[in-house]
């Protein structure tokens, strides 16, 4: 009875209502019609509007059409209106007290502004699984795809440096298409890799270095990372601590780094044109400051000019002081004897990088796609040397009732010529233009080679650059193939499955040949390395999703899957020495073949699992599990379970707290990831050697590391804490993170006895312990219609410590690398930092003075002595945007401190005296400052004719050449300009921008000479080792992105 | 409608669980096995891949220390350079133990539960001697026993042994391998092995020279012993010839690798850098030897190794340590048509090296019989060996008695006839620096350190390496027993 006439109540209001409104309606009303666009001048479609009247009324709601349009009726002029606008993954624009005029011309443009604050978005989790960071009890980094495609690079892991807490960025010197270093909260590996999984779009990405350098010389052939095009990406995640990786499983031990690209925008039957174009600049950056003052001289008594054509060859600068007087070089030519100068300015030239990309977009109702196609051509620094890459992507997804499909496709096709050989010595040309005496002009060295094509060169085994570049010969191609077929069926509202199926696919071809005539390399008759590695990793995933939504206050959510991931890598090689034919440099010209081919294949099968539970949107705790069994490790051994707990508490929401206060949350997890073994670590094998003896096939043991059939999995525990704070509305912000990582059983090549047969053994005997801080900083110190000056500054410190590396072993240390000198090495020692630097130090006595010979020669200490760390352990990024009106300026400094560097550069320009250190005592000799080896004070002069062996003495020390690699540079600047769309739209043109933009502009502060101290010779975990690597260069360019 | 929905789901994931646990390592074994290796090895191919690296392929030791350390070649660095401790001195050491030793170690666990394998397990222990001779004459104690353990018994860190056990047990094996080679038992092919071609009564000559070598070594430490073995080694039968020499020949190609003889990398690959050194040279111009052709000649360029003048008078040696500042385009370096091939055969152990130890014997008193004669054998010998280098290294029988005419043997005291004697092992052990080295500390010739007055004394070994330290905690027991890992500490038998 009650219930009847409440209903007849509502209902005769509800008429009432009504008749009034049409009432109103009826006299005098005016119609309003709007735009709604983006910041960035796209037309939004889909938008709710929402009328309210001044008094809080509803009034009526509609929405945007596909031009961004939408009208309302009915107002009443000279009334106040509330309106709002909602968009999904934009803040919701509010206008109020909006009055309303009488006529026509009513009308309002509103520009929404995309999320970026954390606070109400969506952010991807493992396994592409979208959330509500509030709910995450661990830390999720989040960077917005317009922070790597504005100031572009080829390699995306450059992109990210300096904008995320906690990641270690490092900007390898091997060329734009080199491998990259990217490590999050420390290295998490003695032996095994130490790079993060990456996965774009739910598909696993191999980025294993396809070939690598080091001291002792090599070509890095890159990361295949260079594949992922800046243009295509909407955001990128970067999953830090075990728990938010955990069920990746083994591969998310060093965290996972989630790409997402774009998609179709939600809109009707409009197709969407992107077309974006970069140009960078790529100038060289000489930061080498040698002595100008003496020349080349190979005299065994230095300190005279050369008189014949032998004495003119050679890298020492011992000869006397430069006087224009005509004397002999290299080649027999008499020319004056003073400074060239300008040999790096005449060498390199300016290099650049073009990116065009264009790309459809759309949907209607049950479908959106998007399809990109991008280019990318580069010129280097170096002549004749050049990368490009071309991609096509695709992405649709559809909708059928309850099914969901989405299906993607990617194909990359890159080509590198002439990537240049680093480290070492011949075949580097960065060695030989490092290594010039003063008096020597580069143009002497044109073109590289005699009338009959054989090599000249200055010195013995110093290639001519000029050589390098016209007459050898590399070029690699890239064909990679990613894609995804995923299907969704919402069975009900609460309970849907997924299935997912995933391909990375590669074919990396490789040609590098020397030709005959070649000087200083082993082969004089020229030499060849073709390679083909073709690389499969498809994974298959099942996963069913239990979402019933909150029950009062309760809410529980989970889902269960399984995944088989199966890896398979298979290599051709057709080498070779000696062409018999000259000039043919095919494998059959060649006298010495020597094929092989290898295959590898793993697989790894997975359950895993995950239950969230949440009290009243402010508690929220996370349990996943998973197990992994692992191929590659001994069957009654080969699974283990790891489970994680993670608890977030947005104590904003539970309690009231001062309204200055937005938002405060609190999350802690602890999390276990495990690891398994590369194949085939289990059993000894032997291999036949790639040549044969009269016929007879040669057969070896295939390893040097002793095999091991009780290896188990590794375990990786961690735990983190944070604190997440907003104040004033957001215009002041925190963020906090503590973590402590614990590696155990980690399974490492241990060094072993060369008397055991092998030099290391596989064994599980790591522990490895990685703990640090993370703080991000947010604020807007400037914000009104016209301003706005928000700050990032992200700062992070990193504590490692190699706990053991062996039980009855007694720790004996891993020698990850050296440097090609023989003075440094990088280990791993118990109780020290990981990457330790160990290196020669002078003799010294009791007092700290330093120990001279009979000669007059200091004395190096016989053993190595731990010198520093090769790997940064505290990160700065501080960036800046200014937004006025139109205008943008965004600059990004980054600073990172507390790693060392060995300078074989450096050692090697002292030992051969072009280091300006060098012109003391070159007039009057040099009595080193120290005690003899009696102890008394020295006073034995090295005479100015043999100086060189002064300082080649102080240069087979390493001491002196171990610098401190911090600094601070100016990493990226853009001022990028948004045409404003009134503008645009009459020339149908939905959004334009412009920027200018710059990176590495300026180097603020280092403490290395003539090298930057970014020049690790390569991306491996052995950091700390500097050895004729690419120069630095300055790039700046203009990025131009228009929408249709 | 519900109900039946979450059944049905939960069937399915539950049988996909139940699936996915009960087959989720199934197959893995076979997935974890390298298609590229394999599990069983073929003795036939081991063998002469044991042969070729017997020889360390790299010159980092023999060529960089040793070599200049006997005097023979160098590279003008100083003697505080050759004889401070680390470096490459360990090189070798690494070599031995993970090359060669760890396949012949894998061949004798292979061959030794098969009796009809007796021939392989027997040539496999000798050439386990040879290799663990070269091992302790270089170092001194080393990891004997327990070593090339580290698969089969997880001995990471082998115990040092000390030499006098170390010699006890090599010659135990010689003795034990050589009585049981058997004919009519199977033996290699011809072509797996490359030394003797399966001819396993040189395989027993070649044992009775080691033994012999190491007899002698040991004589002046432990005469009782030596004396025994050498005793031994003559009435088992030692080479009696330069057929029954331990040669292994190479693969004529530039390349650098496993079928390649790595000695002459120093001359072919740093043509500038390396040069034979005065002692050397003189020893073989002082008196009209013949052989100074074939082993010497002078650099005809500075920008590649090509033949220049190989006149005789013409050849020059580079002073022992050092350098100084005439052009080293003046100086000999070896020959590029003998000694300067990749292919170059090796000679581990000669008939010529048993004649001049034999007539050391008699000199001593150890054995009787004609000193002169087992010495002008050992010449002769010595001078028809090096045909196998080339036709350059050809030697007539004319030459040799005209040297021999020239340089008669007739010392006045045994002093002069060990001088003799050992100067010519000296010589004839070119390129094979380990040995020259050993020899010339046991027998204290040639007595090139003369020549020094600053304290540059023949060093008596070489250091460990460096990662030995780092890794192996046993090391410092060798350390305790023979003296600091310096080159001035002697060896068991060096005394």
């Amino acid at each position: 009875m009650l219930k009847f006439a409440l209903a007849t109540f509502f209902f005769g209001f509800v008429i009432l209502n009504t008749l009034l409104a049409q009432n109103a309606a009826n006299t005098n009303t005016v119609i309003l019609s709007g735009t709604v666009t983006s910041e960035a001048g796209e037309l939004l479609n889909g938008v709710t509007v929402d009328v309210k009247s001044a008094d809080g009324k509803s009034i009526t709601n509609t929405t945007t059409n596909e031009k961004g349009i939408f009208i309302v009726n009915n107002l009443k002029p000279g009334s106040g209106y509330n309106f709002s606008f909602s968009y999904v993954g934009y803040e919701t624009a509010y206008s109020r007290s909006f009055n309303v005029k009488e006529g026509i011309g009513n009308s309002m443009l509103i520009r929404m502004k995309q999320l970026s604050s954390n606070l109400d978005n969506v952010v991807v989790t493992a396994l592409n699984i979208k959330r509500n960071p509030k709910s995450l009890g661990y830390s999720i980094a989040q960077v917005a795809g317009s922070k790597v495609n504005t100031v572009q690079t080829p390699n995306i892991i450059s992109a990210l440096s300096g904008k995320v807490a906690g990641v270690d960025v490092g900007n390898i010197a091997n060329g734009v298409a080199g491998s990259k270093r990217i490590v999050i909260r420390g290295a998490a590996s003695l032996t095994g890799s130490t790079q993060p999984l990456w996965v774009v779009d739910g598909i696993l990405i191999n980025s294993s270095v396809l070939g690598n350098g080091d001291a002792f010389g090599g070509i890095d052939y890159g990361d295949g990372l260079t594949g992922i095009n800046p243009d295509d990406i909407e955001s990128i995640s970067v999953l830090k601590g075990n728990a938010a990786a955990a069920l990746y499983g083994s591969r998310a031990s060093n965290g996972v780094i989630l790409v997402t690209t774009k998609s179709g925008k939600p809109g009707k039957n409009k197709m969407n044109v992107e077309i974006s174009t970069s140009l960078l600049v790529d100038k060289l950056n000489d930061l080498t400051d040698f002595q100008k003052e003496y020349g080349q001289s190979s005299l065994i008594s230095g300190n005279q000019r050369p008189v014949n054509q032998a004495d003119a060859r050679g890298t020492d600068s011992w000869g006397p002081k430069l006087d224009g007087k005509p004397t002999i070089q290299f080649d027999g030519v008499e020319r004056p004897y003073s400074n060239a100068d300008g040999n790096f300015k005449s060498f390199f030239r300016t290099g650049s990088t073009v990116t065009n990309t264009v790309a459809l977009s759309g949907s209607s109702l049950n479908n959106n796609y998007r399809f990109s196609v991008s280019d990318l051509r580069n010129t280097d620094i170096v002549p004749n040397t050049n990368f490009n890459r071309t991609s096509l992507n695709g992405k649709v997804a559809s909708t059928y009732g309850k099914l969901e499909t989405e299906v993607i496709l990617n194909y990359i096709y890159e080509v590198a010529n002439n990537r240049l050989y680093t480290g070492g010595n011949v075949s580097n040309i960065f060695y030989s233009l490092m290594n010039m005496p003063a008096n020597l002009n580069i143009a002497t060295l044109k073109p590289g080679y005699n009338p009959d094509g054989s090599e000249f060169s200055y010195a013995d085994f110093v290639t001519n650059p000029y050589f390098a570049i016209n007459k050898e010969k590399e070029t690699d191609k890239n064909n990679r193939l990613t894609g995804s077929v995923n299907l969704k069926y919402q069975f009900t509202k609460w309970l849907s499955a997924r299935g997912r199926m995933t391909r990375d696919y590669y074919n990396f071809k490789r040609y590098s040949m020397i030709p005959n005539g070649v000087l200083g390399t082993g082969y004089l008759q020229g030499e060849m390395d073709q390679r083909t590695r073709e690389n499969v990793e498809n994974n298959y995933e099942f996963l069913v999703d239990v979402n019933p939504g909150l029950k009062g206050k309760f809410g529980i959510s989970g889902y269960a899957g399984g995944n088989i991931n199966w890896r398979t890598i298979s290599q051709t090689s057709s080498s070779g020495n000696s062409f018999v034919v000259p000039g043919v440099y095919t494998f059959n010209n060649l006298l010495n073949k020597l094929p092989s081919t290898s295959e590898s294949r793993q697989k790894t099968n997975s359950l895993f699992g995950s239950l969230e539970l949440t009290y009243n949107k402010y508690l929220y705790l996370t349990f996943t599990g998973r197990n992994d069994w692992f191929s590659t490790l001994p069957v009654n051994n080969n699974n283990l379970f790891y489970p994680s707990a993670a608890l977030s508490f947005v104590f904003s929401d539970a309690f009231k707290l001062p309204s200055w206060i937005s938002f405060g949350k609190l999350r802690t997890s602890t999390a276990q990831v495990s690891g398994d073994a590369s194949p085939y670590q289990l059993d000894l094998s032997y291999a036949l050697e790639s040549i044969q003896y009269n016929n007879t096939s040669l057969q070896v043991i295939g390893t040097s590391n002793i095999p091991n059939k009780n290896l188990k999995p590794l375990l990786s525990t961690d735990y983190e804490m944070g604190l997440e704070m907003d104040f004033f509305k957001g215009r002041l912000g925190f963020d906090f993170a503590y973590y402590n990582r614990n590696i155990r059983n980690d399974i490492a090549q241990s060094a072993v006895s060369s008397a055991s047969g092998y030099a290391t053994a596989v064994l599980n005997v790591g522990k490895l312990a990685n703990n640090g801080m993370e703080v991000l900083l947010k604020g807007s110190p400037v914000k009104n219609n016209y301003f706005s000056w928000d700050i990032t500054a992200t700062f992070s410190k990193n504590n490692s410590k190699v706990v053991a590396l062996g039980d009855g072993v007694k720790g004996a240390p891993i020698k990850l690398s050296g440097s090609k000198s023989a003075q440094v090495s990088i280990e791993l020692v118990e109780g020290l930092p990981y990457s330790a630097i160990f290196g020669s130090t002078y003799l010294r006595d009791a007092k700290g003075a330093k120990v001279f010979n009979s000669m007059g020669l200091p004395i190096a200490n016989t053993t190595q002595t731990y010198l520093g760390n090769g790997v940064y352990d505290k990160l700065l990024g501080f960036g800046n945007t200014f937004n006025y009106k139109s205008l943008s300026l965004f600059c990004l400094v980054e600073g990172k401190f507390g790693a060392k560097i060995y300078s074989e550069s450096n050692a090697t320009a002292v030992g051969n005296g072009t280091s300006k250190l060098t012109l003391a005592g070159r007039e009057d000799g040099i009595v080193g400052v120290g005690v003899d080896q009696t102890g008394a004070v020295n006073t034995v002069k090295v005479a100015p004719n043999v100086l060189n062996t002064y300082y080649k003495a102080v240069a087979n020390i390493a001491e002196d050449f171990i610098y401190d690699a911090s600094f601070v540079k100016l990493r990226e600047v853009s001022l990028s300009y948004k045409f404003p769309p009134t503008l645009l739209h009459k020339i149908g043109i939905a959004n334009a921008s412009v920027a200018v933009v710059g990176r590495n502009m300026l180097i603020l502060h280092k403490n290395i000479d003539n090298v930057d101290p970014e020049s690790s010779v390569n991306s491996t975990n052995a950091q700390g080792i500097e050895r004729f690597v690419y120069p630095s260069t300055r790039n700046f360019g203009l990025s131009i992105k228009v929408g249709l | 409608m519900k109900n039946k929905f979450i059944q049905q789901s939960l069937l399915v994931s539950l049988l996909f669980i139940v699936v996915m646990a009960s087959s989720c390592s199934k197959g893995f074994q076979e997935i974890n096995k390298s298609v590229d290796f394999v599990s069983d090895p073929n003795l036939d191919f081991l063998l002469p891949s044991v042969e070729l690296n017997m020889l360390d392929r790299t010159y980092y030791t023999q060529g960089d220390f040793a070599a200049p350390l006997v005097g023979q070649v160098t590279q003008g660095k100083t003697y505080a350079t050759l004889i401070a401790p680390g470096g490459n001195h360990g090189y070798h050491f690494d070599w031995v133990y993970q090359n060669p030793l760890k396949s012949v170690a894998d061949l004798i666990d292979h061959s030794k539960t098969d009796p009809v394998k007796v021939n392989y397990l027997s040539i496999g222990r000798i050439i386990r001697v040879y290799l663990f001779s070269l091992l302790t004459d270089v170092y001194g104690d080393v990891p004997y026993f327990e070593a090339n353990q580290g698969y089969t018994n997880q001995a990471y860190f082998p115990s040092y042994d000390p030499q006098q056990k170390i010699y006890e047990d090599m010659f135990k094996e010689l003795q034990e391998a050589g009585d049981a080679l058997t004919p009519g038992k199977t033996v290699p092919t011809a072509s797996s092995d490359i030394v003797y071609k399966g001819d396993i009564t040189k395989w027993k000559k070649f044992a009775n020279g080691m033994m012999l070598r190491l007899g002698l070594r040991i004589m002046n430490v432990d005469a009782v012993n030596g004396k025994k073995w050498i005793a031994q080694a003559i009435t088992s039968g030692l080479p009696a010839g330069n057929q029954d020499n331990f040669i292994v020949t190479y693969m004529p190609s530039s390349y650098y690798g496993v079928t390649q003889n790595g000695q002459p990398h120093i001359f072919i690959r740093y043509f500038n850098n390396y040069r034979l050194t005065a002692p050397f040279v003189d020893s073989l111009k002082i008196k009209n030897d013949p052989r100074i052709t074939a082993y010497c000649m002078l650099p005809g360029s500075t920008s590649a190794y090509v033949a220049g003048d190989k006149t005789a008078s013409k050849q020059k040696g580079y002073p022992m340590f050092g350098s100084i500042a005439e052009t080293k385009s003046n100086f000999s370096v070896g020959n590029i048509n003998t000694f300067g091939r990749y292919e170059a055969p090796y000679i581990h152990l000669s008939y010529a090296q048993t004649q001049f130890q034999l007539s050391e014997c008699v000199v001593r008193g150890i054995i009787t019989g004609d000193a002169k004669a087992y010495y002008e054998n050992g010449v002769r010998a010595a001078m028809d060996e090096l045909k196998i280098f080339g036709a350059e290294g050809v030697i007539t029988t004319a030459q040799a008695t005209a040297y021999l005419l020239q340089n008669p043997y007739n010392p006045l005291t045994n002093d002069d006839a060990l001088q003799l004697i050992n100067t010519q092992y000296w010589i004839e052990t070119h390129f094979n620096w380990y040995e020259t080295f050993a020899n010339m500390r046991r027998s204290g010739y040639p007595k090139i350190y003369n020549q020094f007055t600053d304290g540059t004394v023949l060093p008596r070994r070489l250091t460990y390496p460096l990662t030995e330290a780092a890794t192996n905690p046993h090391l410092q027991d060798a350390i305790k027993r023979q003296g600091l890992d310096v080159v001035t500490s002697r060896v068991w038998w060096d005394k």
